[in-house]
């Protein structure tokens, strides 16, 4: 089962940024439960064999002040995971799997397509690739963040990251609105 | 889920199919304060919907909804300081806090009024974005919507005007999208619709008179000459 973690504050953003993951998920026929990170259970997390955290809308932070629902992501109950199952966070979601991990967030803006230069192989993508940015807040790069992760691409901001030890994904850019195959990939990690 | 007071919102409404839509999620998850109309001089507008754009403001006194009206030159990035204008004030006028916009596929469109309403501190909503096209056309006709073609713009497509979204005509795009690889919404400028009637009407729209005219690059437009 994939568990979908819906981060946007607002319900009508529901079918901006979770509804289009769940659309590609769907047309795989892989099964997927989507739960709001409010409501979220240890169950779901457990029941789950594949993890992703969507993204939200460019005013909506208001996920950064509820991270203790994302304990899940926390080294302690990582090193206590026999699963090892993988995670994906796209944008926000990329965001939260970064401050959970001891990394900042600093001021950044990027709308629409970018040009993203993957240093190698992620998720199927390489080389130089147009993605589609949405965020007023990015990672800071940063021996916390290097700690903990490879950083895969960058435009003046860095956009795909893997975790050092786990198969921990983050996209600062959208796949869902281009690039889909990112996620169809992950699907198989 | 936390429920939150439902935020005050403006519709960029262009009165056909897809502006129509995201009105129906307007209504249901916000407290829509108003819609937006951009009435473009320029019938080839990146940004703007332009057949008939005129009667937008007889289909939002049907719904019943305050509007604003913004004329535009419809110069390509220009026309974006006119939409920013009928933003502001619609959030000084309704103190609205957030937009919701039709867009689907265009990254164009809705990365520039992303920026607009950001620059403004304003949400940005768009409900239909990256939506299955054909679902789309099938949700407009499950959820009772009268919508009719009134523009086509591409080869193969001229005996799709004047006609009614129904599931005849969803067959007949889904044949036309795998052979001529149309959009099936639309969204390209493969065509135009006009929406005479929704649940959220308070009364039905018909059009009494109406014209055809070919456009420069052959596209056949049906201009409302009379609605009621």
């Amino acid at each position: 089962m994939i568990l979908i973690v819906n981060i946007c504050n607002n319900l009508l953003h529901y079918q901006e940024f979770v509804r289009p993951i769940e659309d590609i998920i769907r047309n795989t026929e892989e099964p997927f439960i989507t739960r709001h990170y409010t409501e979220l259970t240890s169950k779901d997390v457990y029941d789950s064999h594949r993890i992703i955290i969507t993204g939200t809308s460019l005013q909506d932070f208001e996920y950064s002040k509820h991270l203790d629902k994302f304990k899940f992501i926390s080294d302690e109950l990582l090193k206590n995971d026999s699963s090892k199952k993988p995670i994906l966070g796209i944008c926000g979601g990329m965001q939260i799997l970064c401050l959970m991990r001891g990394c900042k967030l600093v001021k950044g803006l990027e709308i629409g397509l970018v040009k993203a230069k993957f240093s190698a192989e992620f998720l199927g993508m390489n080389g130089e690739k147009d993605v589609y940015s949405l965020h007023n807040m990015v990672v800071k790069k940063d021996n916390a963040l290097e700690k903990h992760f490879h950083i895969y691409a960058s435009t003046k901001y860095v956009q795909a990251v893997k975790d050092k030890h786990y198969k921990i994904y983050g996209v600062l850019f959208h796949p869902e609105v281009r690039n889909k195959d990112i996620i169809r990939r992950f699907l198989c990690v | 889920m936390s429920i939150s007071p439902k935020l005050k919102t403006a519709v960029l409404f262009s009165g056909g199919k897809d502006s129509g839509l995201a009105l129906s999620y307007a209504l249901e998850h916000t407290d829509v304060k108003c819609l937006i109309i951009m009435v473009s001089q320029n019938l080839e507008s990146y940004m703007f919907h332009t057949p008939n754009i005129k009667w937008a403001q007889v289909q939002a006194k049907a719904i019943g909804i305050p509007f604003i009206i913004q004329e535009t030159k419809g110069v390509k990035e220009k026309e974006l300081k006119d939409l920013e204008k009928a933003i502001k004030l619609a959030k000084t006028k309704y103190k609205i806090q957030g937009i919701v916009t039709g867009a689907i596929e265009s990254v164009y469109q809705a990365s520039r009024v992303q920026t607009i309403t950001n620059d403004l501190d304003l949400e940005c909503f768009n409900p239909l974005w990256q939506c299955d096209q054909i679902e789309l056309l099938k949700e407009l006709l499950d959820k009772k919507f009268e919508i009719i073609i009134i523009g086509v713009f591409g080869y193969g497509l001229e005996k799709l005007i004047g006609k009614t979204i129904d599931r005849v005509f969803i067959e007949e795009v889904k044949f036309l999208k795998d052979r001529l690889k149309i959009n099936p919404a639309g969204e390209g400028g493969e065509f135009e619709s006009f929406m005479l009637n929704a649940p959220y009407y308070t009364k039905r729209l018909e059009i009494i008179k109406s014209t055809m005219t070919v456009d420069k690059e052959g596209g056949k437009i049906m201009i409302i000459e009379e609605l009621k």
